[in-house]
């Protein structure tokens, strides 16, 4: 028997409203972007099809694609018997399959994440760091914060609001390349006016830039939304809020990123794995794919006050 | 710094200006703040079945004595747990004790066996607390370590450290995941 939080309870309807309406905002970008790429006699059904099947490649391979490019290592319920036992308990929980595969990164840095085109083929990753820094009722409030990600399908949501910014990265690469090599096919050699042309391109190219930057905030706004949306769903799902607001504390704190191996050890296993840090910049928090850890502790910390009210009833979902 | 240059001689020698900043910057540290150094500095290296290594105690003693500006230094080589050795120099003098860790790095520089070189570590005395600086030979950077007990160490007081590190101009390790400990340092 599954148990399912009811939606109705708790819901952050202002959260709801603005993802509703970023996505919305996205879509008008995206049909305004066809609608003058066709204005402009581009060949926009051929960039159209070259975004989705981007979009689609990076859909279908997700799993594969961050495990590779993250070298965690899946491992079995025999290996890390804790980890898919907490996993498994959550997603029973969250009226989802256990995801596929759970992978472990060996660093230090505590952190996780999920991926994966739905529930079924999700992969959740969690660090070394992670599980040995955060206490256990931490770890599980992170794993329930990935699991929202997963039941929220963010991997589709994210990939497919993508496309506009897919579509107009393409064609801004296209466009330079035009301009290289002097002009739109048949066009500018027929008639032989090349300024003309080269207006068009750059036309194009005001255009098409416009669109990048403007679907980057707006993809940038709905990632911060759903990161939200993926703590509020994992603290119902775990009805510890404020065991998510530490382990976001501890996630976020510099100090655990500093290393307990000893320099002899990793120079004689002559391994240096680093990830390197993101440093920060005037416009980060426009484009930052993650809101800020204080905003976001904030709104946990409010959540446990609507608990504690009885407004939210998360704990008749818990098993134990 | 014209000191430290005539005593290596050769300007273009790697590795030789940010550690040579490094000490100017625990001289004037111990001058402004409550920065004391304690007459010791150590290096660690990997060593080998080669010569170089077997011989090395005889060597050390040649060439600090040999030059003028390290002679009376003493050492000593400790074997440790990750099978790698420290040659732990002392004198009370602490520029003459940085001037022989310098010379005896680069003695192994010289020789070919700069990948053997890990890093020296210069124990200090900061808020009434041990601390070092490690000079990572393979990054040419320094990071501040304070070991706490065994395994253990305090991160807050290192990220501290490492500020106070960078207002003097020490180039410090900017990847806080690359501040490795050396722990159980035996001195």
């Amino acid at each position: 028997m599954t148990m399912q939080p009811v939606p109705s309870i708790g819901k952050d309807t202002e959260l709801t409203v603005r993802m509703w309406l970023t996505m919305f905002l996205l879509a008008v970008v995206f049909v305004g972007f066809l609608g003058i790429l066709f204005v402009l006699g581009l060949n926009w059904i051929f960039i159209l099809v070259i975004a989705v099947l981007m979009a689609g490649f990076q859909y279908f391979m997700s799993d594969k694609l961050v495990l590779w490019t993250t070298r965690a290592k899946v491992v079995t319920a025999e290996q890390e018997p804790k980890f898919h036992a907490t996993v498994e308990k959550l997603a029973e929980r969250a009226g989802i399959p256990k995801p596929k595969k759970l992978a472990i990164m060996e660093t230090h840095v505590p952190n996780a994440f999920a991926t994966g085109r739905n529930p079924k083929n999700a992969v959740v990753a969690v660090t070394r760091g992670l599980l040995d820094r955060l206490d256990e009722s931490e770890v599980e409030a992170v794993l329930g914060h990935e699991l929202a990600h997963v039941k929220n399908r963010d991997v589709a949501v994210m990939t497919w609001a993508s496309l506009v910014v897919i579509m107009a990265g393409y064609l801004m690469q296209m466009l330079f390349w035009m301009s290289l090599f002097g002009g739109f096919g048949g066009r500018s050699r027929r008639s032989g006016n090349g300024g003309q042309a080269a207006i068009f391109i750059m036309l194009a190219m005001a255009v098409t830039i416009v669109v990048y930057f403007i679907s980057q905030i707006l993809i940038m706004a709905l990632s911060r939304y759903r990161e939200y949306a993926a703590d509020r769903g994992g603290a119902i799902l775990t009805g510890t809020p404020l065991k998510l607001a530490s382990a976001l504390a501890k996630i976020s704190d510099q100090v655990y990123r500093i290393p307990e191996k000893d320099l002899r050890q990793v120079e004689h296993a002559n391994a240096f794995f680093i990830i390197p840090a993101l440093k920060g910049n005037s416009i980060a928090s426009l484009f930052s794919s993650h809101p800020p850890v204080e905003k976001r502790i904030a709104k946990l910390e409010a959540m446990q006050q609507e608990i504690q009210q009885n407004r939210l009833r998360p704990r008749q979902f818990r098993i134990n | 710094m014209g000191f430290f240059g005539n005593l290596l001689g050769r300007s273009n020698k790697p590795r030789k200006g940010r550690f040579l900043k490094a000490v100017d910057a625990l001289e004037s540290l111990k001058i402004k703040s409550d920065f004391r150094t304690t007459g010791k500095i150590g290096i660690v290296f990997n060593p080998s079945d080669e010569m170089f290594f077997k011989n090395l105690g005889r060597e050390l003693m040649r060439i600090l004595h040999d030059h003028p500006a390290t002679s009376g230094v003493r050492f000593e080589l400790i074997d440790d747990a990750y099978t790698s050795r420290w040659i732990a120099l002392e004198d009370r003098d602490f520029v003459r004790l940085a001037n022989a860790a310098l010379l005896v790095g680069n003695t192994f520089i010289e020789r070919e066996f700069r990948k053997r070189l890990l890093a020296i570590a210069v124990p200090i005395e900061y808020e009434r607390q041990k601390a070092y600086w490690i000079y990572s030979y393979k990054r040419d950077k320094f990071h501040p370590f304070i070991p706490t007990g065994e395994k253990s160490r305090d991160g807050k007081a290192e990220m501290k450290l490492g500020d106070v590190m960078k207002g003097e101009g020490v180039s410090v390790e900017g990847t806080l995941e690359l501040w490795y400990p050396l722990w159980g340092i035996p001195f």
